[in-house]
């Protein structure tokens, strides 16, 4: 087929195409950014539905300068990290449980795989008869998204270990307790930090949603607030900070997984 | 004739394995001596591996009785390094004592990859890479080698380089070996005694008598080749 045919090898080096790759990657994102501020200035978008980007940076600037931007990024920060770690070290223990021993696989992992299958965030009715609408909401939320992918992601990282590796070690003599730290804690690490990544994500979106129900502090209520008063670029600023948090979170996970997943990073660098 | 005890690394008696309904050894007797090189050769599937994991330990579902004095160290086909850890961090594992630093070094000299320390295991070659396995069996200083067709997977090139290898460490380490392979040149090369596994029991039992330094062209080289080739039941030359 001609098709076929005509298609060029590719022996151009690499190098060159990815550095203009990268650059590429920009333009989408701020050709859009820049038709958003001409559409709102040009009169095309109406500025009460939404606030030109400029407005928004303004309005951050001024309730950053105020203190309580600031005041209700920390209330967030706050819940998202104590509902991570309930959830996070939760989901650790029992996937370390249900992976490492045939009792505690039999024990714990049907009953989470069905637990896994209920929406969490349609739990928001009954966790707010159970809890109530305060600070023990949100958390909640947040652990419970953020538990099933660790518990899912360290489970199945302890199972799929080459089980060769755990013989060779055990030739080399090492002790139950040390083929758990030298074998099975470093080759579960990389679908763990999967697990952390997806966590994030689930805790996040937690997050917003719980923090929509009533309450005080927090983004949340900052934009709730807002939209009673119609201060729309208050609600899109909301929207941008959530989304710079997350993007934030991501950050910090993929430098810990440069520094801890050095070894796999040897390998594609070859 | 009987060998002393104190001599014996290890010793089998009756050993006997069978997955399912199949039965893959069935009453193995087998004794290696100190310092004593053995070869184990089979078919595919006569349970060479089977035999060489009871022996190490790994297998809880063999019964007979299996008797190890000293130490023991085992090489894979495959190298099975950690690749989350480095070269000597791989050598060095699970090894006990002083000076830990300067043996898992020397270990790495002799096997000529001493400036490999700091490598990952995923940037060597498959002969680096093996070879780094044979140093993490040697700082052990084992009083016997099990090894599981240690140079199954390496190019024929590298695999000769390897048997040449072999053959210095064990005279300078003065080790005993059992070594599961299925080239008969490889085994008349580097033991000193050959067994035959064949239907789940040691078929034959026989002293490797060519003088050394062996070479496959040295006289009686071939002779004895065919003769092992016959017990494997393949026949000497393709007609």
């Amino acid at each position: 087929m001609t098709a076929l045919l005509d298609r060029p090898v590719l022996v151009k080096p690499a190098r060159p195409v990815v550095s203009r790759r990268r650059w590429l990657r920009a333009v989408t994102p701020l050709v859009l950014l820049a038709a958003w501020e001409g559409g709102v200035r040009g009169g095309l978008l109406d500025p009460d539905k939404l606030p030109a980007p400029s407005t928004v940076i303004a309005t951050g600037w001024r309730l950053a300068l105020e203190g309580t931007l600031g005041e209700y990024l920390l209330d967030s920060v706050q819940r998202a990290v104590l509902g991570l770690l309930i959830g996070g070290l939760l989901g650790l223990a029992l996937g370390t449980l249900a992976g490492l021993v045939r009792l505690g696989d039999d024990l714990v992992d049907p009953t989470v795989q069905m637990a896994r299958m209920l929406p969490h965030l349609g739990l928001v009715p009954l966790l707010i008869i159970w809890v109530g609408i305060g600070e023990s909401l949100k958390v909640t939320l947040v652990a419970l998204g953020a538990f099933f992918p660790i518990y899912l992601n360290t489970f199945s990282g302890i199972r799929n270990i080459d089980e060769r590796l755990v013989e060779a070690a055990r030739t080399c003599g090492l002790t139950a307790l040390e083929r758990v730290r030298h074998v099975v804690v470093p080759g579960a690490l990389p679908s763990l930090f999967l697990g952390v990544r997806l966590a994030f994500a689930a805790g996040w979106l937690s997050l917003v949603v719980g923090e929509q129900v009533n309450g005080q502090g927090g983004l949340g209520f900052m934009m709730m607030e807002a939209r009673e008063f119609s201060q729309t670029d208050v609600v899109v600023l909301g929207l941008v900070a959530y989304a710079l948090l997350g993007l934030l979170s991501d950050l910090l996970l993929r430098l810990g997984e440069r520094r801890l997943l050095a070894w796999r990073h040897g390998l594609r660098a070859r | 004739m009987a060998a002393r005890t104190a001599s014996q690394v290890s010793v089998a008696r009756g050993v006997r394995r069978s997955f399912g309904d199949t039965v893959v050894l069935d009453g193995v007797d087998l004794t290696i001596g100190a310092g004593e090189v053995v070869a184990l050769l089979g078919g595919s599937g006569s349970g060479k591996s089977t035999l060489l994991r009871i022996l190490a330990g790994l297998d809880g579902e063999a019964t007979g009785s299996v008797t190890t004095t000293g130490s023991t160290a085992v090489v894979f086909q495959e190298h099975r390094l950690l690749p989350w850890k480095r070269v000597a961090a791989n050598v060095a594992l699970g090894v006990r004592g002083g000076s830990l630093r300067e043996r898992v070094d020397a270990a790495l000299t002799e096997v000529g990859l001493a400036d490999r320390r700091d490598a990952w295991p995923a940037e060597l070659s498959g002969g680096q890479a093996q070879r780094v396995a044979f140093a993490r069996a040697l700082v052990r200083e084992p009083d016997l080698l099990l090894l599981d067709e240690p140079f199954g997977a390496l190019d024929a090139l590298t695999r000769l380089r390897m048997q040449v290898l072999f053959g210095r460490l064990r005279a300078t380490h003065g080790f005993a070996a059992l070594f599961v392979t299925h080239d008969v040149d490889e085994a008349l090369l580097l033991a000193d005694r050959v067994l035959v596994l064949d239907g789940g029991r040691i078929a034959e039992d026989r002293p490797v008598t060519l003088p050394q330094p062996r070479a496959v062209d040295a006289p009686g080289f071939g002779a004895e080749r065919r003769v092992l080739l016959g017990l494997l039941n393949v026949p000497a030359s393709p007609s």
